[in-house]
């Protein structure tokens, strides 16, 4: 079971550029809006002709342009679960689910229909047109009409992005559930970090039309490899980044040495450290220990986002160092006096190429 | 008072209408979703033609082509289906002025319906064909109602174009427009208020219908009823 895609697509003012393969598993396409996902989504469901590329699923080619073969949506066989469901208004939850089963006999139609209802959870909802339901329950009908046929590709174009928090994570346990029982791929856009972290197994990181980094999700986490990855991974402290020795690098934003793990990447671009990796010490003589004040404090239900200044160091506010702490570490911190201690622990830091 | 002109007008109507049905939900299915370019505003410029030009201009051209001298008029005539003079004329005048109304309103209707609805259909299988029939058609369904019934009042009303190439035959081609005019030429006064009377009865009533029907489509546009 796999997905290849090497797709281009030329839009005035938009490029979309990209490769990637997809197992049996679940592919997080994550960026910023705009960054190109759900047109990535749609040349594969044959909704948009790329101008050149190959798309290749479980060894049907869908689409191939030097060969001038595309493949209509009908024949190739994706489930697609668009943004704002698109469920059908005039029809009910029964007859949305059984659209796309008309072509199979009727005895085989009621067996899928009914074993989806139990799935997902709809059987007293059969009789019901979309705007009776709830936006959760809207969301099951319309993976429930994905799934049905039986796609060979399962394409999810942020499924929670219509539904408030308490009702998401609910449903996420629930997708996450079909997902392992789905036997293909799924390819899931979010832009929700967290969310892709949950669900998906390997990462796509997109910006402007192009992949900035792919890989299984623990390492793009641990190690992005370049400042849009980093970036893209909820990483917000960043600067540009100087070698000095093997294992020193002079942050240049942050205005301090730091000691790094060994090796340098060849053309060191950038160091990043996440901001609740920072902690606050005590003991001055430890590596990477600088003296700091706050300039702002963010308080969020659980946690506190400091901005911090390094005494000495004049560095541009927009490059200040984040820090964020669980609300009891903060209670502590606030009491103790000026300077507090920041340190930057070597393991923890990450450093980029170009 | 002979009452086939009321008789001959409503069928008319009927036929002139259910002939724009066709052609005009297929010319707005077919520009309704394209991207503007050059063919879509010649077309469009094309199908909304006989809304722009005086309806006797259109009955001279209808002449053109459904005349003796015409090359489809001789070919239809040698096959017993003259039009000139005849009921087959003053529905294809009727139905020439009225495809517009019902191709505009149509591609109205269309446009309004979320292209993702039809994008969701194509993923399950759909031909474009079908999803026409199974998803377009029905939700569009308030709008393209209207259309008919806007088409249905220009064709009951429809006068240039009917008495140019159908003329003005009674019991055959007479329609209630003709009837009043020729009424009034003829010095009968009192006949043609009968037939005004009767026109503006009519025409209540489809304004009416019409009324029904859009506060139908606002209901459905905010709460889509099932059945």
């Amino acid at each position: 079971m796999a997905l290849y895609a090497d797709i281009e697509k030329n839009l005035p003012g938009f490029k979309l550029k990209v490769s990637f393969t997809a197992a049996e598993n679940t592919l997080g396409l994550l960026g910023a809006s705009g960054s190109g996902k759900t047109m990535t989504l749609r040349c594969i469901a044959g909704l948009i002709t790329p101008d050149r590329g190959k798309i290749v699923l479980n060894g049907r080619v869908l689409f191939d342009a030097e060969k001038g073969i595309n493949l209509p949506s009908r024949k190739r066989k994706v489930g697609y679960l668009f943004q704002n469901y698109a469920l059908f208004p005039h029809l009910s939850v029964q007859q949305n689910i059984s659209f796309g089963l008309r072509n199979l006999p009727k005895q085989e139609q009621n067996k899928r229909l009914a074993a989806a209802l139990e799935m997902m959870n709809l059987n007293g909802l059969v009789k019901r047109y979309p705007r009776e339901l709830s936006g959760g329950q809207q969301q099951r009908v319309a993976l429930a009409r994905a799934l049905v046929p039986e796609p060979e590709v399962l394409l999810l174009d942020e499924p929670f992005s219509a539904l408030d928090g308490n009702l998401r994570s609910q449903l996420e346990e629930q997708l996450l559930e079909t997902l392992e029982k789905y036997r293909g791929c799924t390819l899931y856009i979010t832009h929700n970090l967290e969310e892709a972290y949950r669900i998906c197994t390997e990462l796509l990181l997109l910006e402007e039309g192009r992949i900035a980094a792919s890989g299984r999700k623990a390492e793009l986490f641990e190690r992005p490899p370049n400042s849009v990855a980093a970036r893209l991974t909820g990483c917000k402290n960043l600067s540009r980044a100087r070698a000095i020795t093997t294992d020193t690098v002079e942050a240049l934003d942050w205005g301090c040495r730091l000691q790094v793990a060994p090796p340098l990447p060849t053309k060191l671009a950038q160091i990043g450290i996440r901001e609740h990796h920072l902690s606050f010490v005590t003991d001055k003589t430890l590596t990477n220990t600088f003296p700091c004040r706050p300039k702002n404090v963010t308080e969020s239900p659980h946690t506190v986002t400091l901005t911090l200044r390094l005494d000495g160091a004049h560095n541009h506010p927009a490059h200040a160092l984040q820090a964020q702490l669980d609300k009891d570490l903060w209670e502590t911190l606030r009491k103790q006096p000026y300077p507090w201690l920041v340190r930057l622990e070597p393991a923890k830091l990450f450093l980029t190429g170009e | 008072m002979e009452l086939s002109p009321l008789f001959i007008s409503l069928q008319t109507a009927a036929a002139a209408t259910a002939a724009a049905f066709f052609p005009g939900i297929l010319a707005a299915r077919w520009l309704a979703h394209t991207p503007p370019g050059k063919g879509k505003a010649l077309a469009d410029g094309l199908f909304i033609m006989p809304l722009l030009l005086p309806p006797t201009v259109i009955g001279f051209l209808l002449l053109l082509i459904f005349g003796n001298r015409g090359l489809l008029g001789r070919i239809l005539t040698d096959w017993g289906l003259p039009v000139v003079f005849t009921w087959t004329g003053a529905v294809i005048a009727a139905a020439v002025v009225t495809f517009p109304l019902m191709y505009r309103t149509a591609r109205g209707a269309f446009e309004q319906v979320d292209p993702e609805m039809l994008d969701a259909a194509r993923t399950m299988g759909d031909t474009e064909w079908s999803l026409f029939w199974r998803v377009l058609l029905p939700l569009s369904w308030p709008g393209i109602t209207a259309g008919i019934i806007l088409s249905f009042a220009r064709a009951l009303g429809e006068f240039g174009a009917t008495l140019m190439l159908a003329g003005n035959i009674p019991g055959k081609t007479q329609t209630m427009p003709i009837a009043i005019y020729f009424a009034v030429e003829g010095g009968k006064r009192d006949v043609a208020l009968v037939w005004t009377l009767i026109m503006i009865a009519v025409a209540t009533a489809t304004v009416l219908t019409l009324n029904y029907w859009s506060g139908r489509r606002q209901n459905f546009a905010g709460q889509y009823k099932g059945k």
